[in-house]
């Protein structure tokens, strides 16, 4: 029974499809079924990520769009909270300025970033502005709807205790928006780092976009497939730990949340 | 008939093939002028082992018994004891472990063109995205003409007395009347079998009586087969030719009791009769001195 | 009504740029000046089909990952050993930031408007495809057998059971798609093609005309905006009957 469930745990069958998958790749590259210029067999990949790892620009590339995607995710949730609380809580702010909001989180980002370009140039400070604004509208978004999901009895209780609005806001709405708030930070820092990717790819010449590009132009394609699977490797890593982190952080304000 | 002395069998509780025979000679006796070509379900030593993350697990154990095209069985047993499973192996919805089910003589090995299955979750064994009238001709559809279709169906909604919400869409209909759209899905095709799983366990008393004479007017028209679950001893007295208890777990029949009660039955005077009385007393007698089951 | 008293702000905000703005600006050119410029992109015959090109991109790339990613999540999501088989490879996938695929694919298929469509395709069919295969496993068990015993073949029975069941978190998949589509089908047309708004950004952006550059990202958002409010008016409409959207 405790093997079934170690079984379940690890999923065994589920990494044997990984290693199937890479196998046959390299299988089909050795006998020449598939020969595409440009897809390196794994063992390639394992070399040209060796070779980045140990000049060390694969370590500074990593360096540099995890910094960009931290500095960009703490930017865009306290901007977020601020204005999705406002939004939530003033209704003539809602009112005159929702279609705004509307409009200006649909624009594609990649829109921005030539103009990001021609504003700041193609500096770090162009990087981290355009993914923050990028990764503000969902913290934006979920903390409006978490905010309004205040019970009314809840400001009741507020009122009878006798609680300033300050202490309304950060005693009673701030807490039960707080699940909300983690999903809308969660989807934040992920869309940060899809942005600083794109934008290391097309305005800032650094980090794991750059090196894809870089490699992509410079004919390296073993390099470019290492910069992909490290890219994978880094959303994989940090979805991981930010559903991990969203669930404890639900529980511990006493929501069940997935 | 009306007030005899009241048929009780109980089975052995361990119900090995040697038994089985046993016991079915000894029911089959009183019937047997009863030509074969009116029996309904035969069933053999059925027994169902599901696997569980825990291993397998077996529902239910031995269960041996045959009905006569147009009898009414109401299954009783408390939660647990594999009233479900039992019905789902009737409908061909599962496949028993051990043992054989056969219907008209055919063994049961998917759901038979002939039988209906009425499920207990009335609100996902509706099409949310389909009106009432749609969920009702839902089975007819490339089966018979439109114009038919519609006269079918109205019809089946009548006899439920849900003429007036067609063109609503379940989900905006109480639980009780999901339910009985439901059962006009099933009356739609004047199935032969109609097995049903705590039918009317969602409705209040009033609709619950109306609903029961409609099932009982239904038989008698169509002299359908019914075999179908429930918590209340007194509605499975009322309905039922046989009431068959089930007990333990896994899940045997531990007990048959035939009501011997004449039809076309009464809400009113069927209650009150003698006879009615002591098909309770004999059924709450045997729920309570049976074991308290393990799970 | 209620939208235009929400787009005030921006309004505003475009006025005071126009009044304060001044044409020799490098980086601010007014608002009027994007307009002008975009007419001018108009009359040269660049605006048209590349807005076309994109639009095609964009709608072509759509269809073809709903309908794959429905099918392949359909399959998937109906047997437990095939999704836990393939559990880890799809949560790679679907982490993997959808820009990194553009790249590499763009250097295995070339320059055409089929690898526009098929790295877009391979960037965005994910949330579609785990949506479908979730709900698939989600499907009631009562559900599937009552189609059984009311007679239903498996042909009906998916058309008319499994993939209405199935239709409302599909639709969650291609809301989500959407909104990433339209970021790689622009990313793709910067660094893989020639042609659509997304080079006709790049090449007036690298000759820093600024104002081509204001009016086709204004262009851009108001697309971006009437795409999103599509999609939404055409799930209202499609699952009206679904208690999901009630």
């Amino acid at each position: 029974m405790t093997r079934r469930r170690l079984i379940q745990a690890v999923n065994p069958l589920g990494w044997m499809v990984v290693l199937a998958i890479i196998a046959l790749w390299q299988l089909l590259i050795e006998v020449g079924i598939i020969n595409f210029d440009y897809t390196p067999p794994p063992t390639e990949i394992a070399d040209g990520l060796g070779h980045l790892v140990a000049s060390g620009e694969m370590g500074e590339a990593v360096v540099h769009t995890l910094t960009v995607t931290v500095v960009a995710s703490a930017i865009a949730i306290a901007a977020g909270v601020t204005l999705g609380a406002a939004l939530g809580l003033v209704k003539p702010v809602r009112t005159y300025s929702i279609g705004t909001v509307d409009f200006l989180r649909t624009v594609p980002v990649v829109a921005l970033m030539p103009v990001a370009l021609l504003v700041w140039g193609a500096s770090s400070k162009a990087e981290i502005i355009v993914a923050s604004y990028a990764a503000g509208w969902p913290v934006v978004v979920n903390t409006m709807a978490g905010v309004q999901s205040v019970h009314p009895l809840k400001r009741d209780v507020a009122r009878s205790f006798r609680l300033s609005r300050s202490e309304t806001l950060y005693k009673i709405v701030l807490p039960v928006a707080t699940p909300a708030i983690l999903i809308g930070a969660r989807l934040a820092i992920v869309s940060a780092l899809v942005v600083a990717i794109v934008a290391e790819m097309l305005i800032n010449p650094d980090g794991v976009g750059w090196g894809l590009v870089f490699s992509m132009q410079s004919l390296k394609p073993e390099n470019m497939w290492a910069y992909a699977v490290v890219a994978g490797w880094m959303g994989y890593l940090m979805n991981a730990i930010l559903v991990y982190a969203v669930r404890r952080g639900g529980a511990n304000m006493g929501v069940a949340k997935a | 008939m009306l007030g005899g002395k009241p048929s009780i069998s109980p089975t052995h509780p361990d119900g090995t093939a040697l038994d089985t025979t046993a016991q079915m000679t000894q029911r089959d006796e009183p019937r047997a002028a009863v030509a074969s070509a009116t029996t309904s379900f035969q069933v053999q030593d059925a027994g169902v082992t599901l696997p569980t993350a825990d291993g397998p697990l077996e529902i239910i154990r031995g269960i041996s018994f045959d009905c006569h095209a147009g009898e009414i069985v109401g299954i009783v047993g408390r939660s647990g004891t594999g009233k479900t499973t039992l019905l789902r192996i009737l409908g061909g919805l599962l496949t028993p472990t051990t043992g054989t089910v056969e219907l008209e003589g055919r063994v049961v090995d998917g759901p038979p063109e002939t039988v209906v299955t009425v499920f207990q979750d009335y609100v996902n064994a509706l099409l949310p995205w389909r009106t009432i009238e749609r969920n009702v001709g839902f089975p007819l559809e490339r089966k018979v003409s439109k114009a038919e279709r519609r006269e079918r169906v109205r019809h089946a909604l009548d006899v439920v007395g849900l003429g007036d919400r067609a063109n609503d869409h379940p989900w905006r209909l109480s639980g009780g009347m999901q339910q009985r759209v439901q059962i006009a899905r099933a009356l739609v095709l004047s199935p032969r079998v109609l097995l049903m799983d705590e039918p009317f366990g969602a409705l209040d008393a009033i609709t619950k009586a109306a609903l029961q004479d409609e099932v009982l007017t239904m038989q008698a028209e169509t002299g359908a087969t019914i075999i179908f679950i429930t918590h209340d001893l007194e509605e499975a007295i009322y309905l039922s030719d046989r009431v068959f208890l089930i007990s333990g777990s896994p899940g045997e029949l531990s007990h048959q009791i035939s009501t011997e009660l004449p039809r076309p039955r009464d809400q009113i005077t069927v209650r009150e009769s003698p006879r009615f009385l002591e098909v309770r007393h004999l059924l709450g007698e045997a729920l309570l001195n049976e074991e308290t089951p393990h799970r | 009504m209620t939208t235009l008293k929400g787009l005030i702000p921006l309004m505003i905000l475009l006025v005071i740029w126009q009044l304060a703005g001044s044409d020799s600006s490098l980086s601010f050119p007014p608002p009027s000046s994007w307009i002008d410029s975009l007419r001018e992109l108009a009359d040269h015959g660049s605006l048209g089909p590349a807005l076309r090109t994109t639009l095609v991109t964009f709608a072509l790339s759509l269809v073809i990952a709903t309908v794959i990613g429905a099918a392949v999540g359909m399959a998937i999501g109906a047997s437990r050993r095939v999704d836990r088989a393939l559990t880890p490879t799809l949560d790679f996938f679907r982490s993997l930031p959808p820009p990194a695929v553009v790249p590499v694919a763009a250097l295995i298929l070339g320059i055409s408007l089929r690898m526009s469509v098929t790295v877009v395709v391979i960037a965005i069919v994910w949330p579609i495809l785990l949506n479908t295969a979730g709900a698939m496993r989600d499907i009631p068990a009562v559900r599937i057998e009552m189609s059984r015993t009311l007679g239903l073949g498996r042909f009906e029975r998916i058309i008319k059971v499994v993939i209405p069941s199935l239709l409302p978190a599909i639709m969650v998949g291609v809301r989500v798609a959407v909104s990433i589509s339209l970021v790689v089908t622009l990313l793709v047309e910067i660094i893989g093609s020639s042609d659509g708004v997304g080079q006709l950004l790049a090449e007036r952006q690298q000759s820093f005309d600024a104002a081509a550059v204001w009016g086709l990202l204004l262009l851009i958002g108001v697309l971006g905006f009437a795409i999103n409010a599509l999609i939404a008016a055409a799930e209202q409409r499609l699952l009206r009957n679904w208690p999901e959207a009630n």
